[in-house]
């Protein structure tokens, strides 16, 4: 999603979570476990990359045809 | 349609890095979700952040705790006092403008009465949103201090 809809998006690993940069803004609190559903308590959720798309001002349309459970 | 609310918060902490001690207090706003699942608190200034808990006080918690460790990278990499002190002041002043959009939303419907904000304070004051970080240079008991409760924008 991020290759298509970010393109030159940069990430960066720190301590407690993954930056993930693109056109000068910051998502700066990108779990760093894994993906999945909520059950189980898979630590990337759809909050997370619903807001990291509003913060990087990520086209919600290019998000969604990549990540459909986005809509 | 999942329940929305404009939260002002206050937290208050310290924060250690090479080489000082920084006292910081963020003066906030995000937006608390209620869904399907649980609840959800997005972050309006600072808007890189979103944490979840299957009640409110669980999900407020863990945007705090996300909000300190964000600080915690911050002050792990930054060179000395003031470096942090710009670095952190920029993340705070990155606005997530579409969850003020519905922060603002939000906080309309809480003026004209249709959100139910149960036993939760509300703010009408203007209060301005900041970051505020200095460093500690005197250390006295007096100094120690919690966070005040959160209260809704209305």
């Amino acid at each position: 999603m991020l290759d298509e809809c970010a393109p030159g998006w940069v990430k960066e690993t720190k301590a407690h979570h993954y930056w993930v940069m693109w056109k000068d803004r910051t998502f700066p609190s990108l779990p760093k476990g894994q993906h999945g559903k909520k059950k189980g308590r898979a630590m990337i959720e759809v909050g997370h990359i619903k807001q990291m798309i509003r913060q990087l001002t990520i086209d919600m349309d290019c998000a969604q045809k990549h990540l459909p459970v986005l809509r | 349609m999942a329940a929305t609310y404009p939260l002002l918060f206050t937290f208050l902490d310290k924060i250690e890095g090479n080489g000082y001690l920084a006292e910081v207090a963020v003066h906030g706003r995000l937006l608390a979700v209620q869904e399907d699942e649980g609840w959800w608190m997005y972050g309006v200034n600072p808007g890189g952040l979103a944490a979840s808990g299957k009640d409110r006080g669980q999900a407020y918690a863990e945007f705090r705790k996300t909000l300190m460790e964000v600080l915690f990278d911050i002050a792990s990499e930054a060179p000395d006092f003031y470096t942090f002190r710009k670095l952190a002041t920029k993340f705070f002043g990155e606005t997530n403008e579409p969850t003020l959009e519905e922060w603002e939303s939000a906080r309309q419907q809480v003026r004209a009465g249709s959100i139910d904000l149960g036993n939760m304070r509300r703010e009408t004051a203007e209060s301005p949103r900041r970051i505020d970080i200095k460093q500690k240079q005197k250390f006295a008991a007096k100094g120690n201090t919690t966070d005040p409760q959160a209260v809704v924008a209305a």
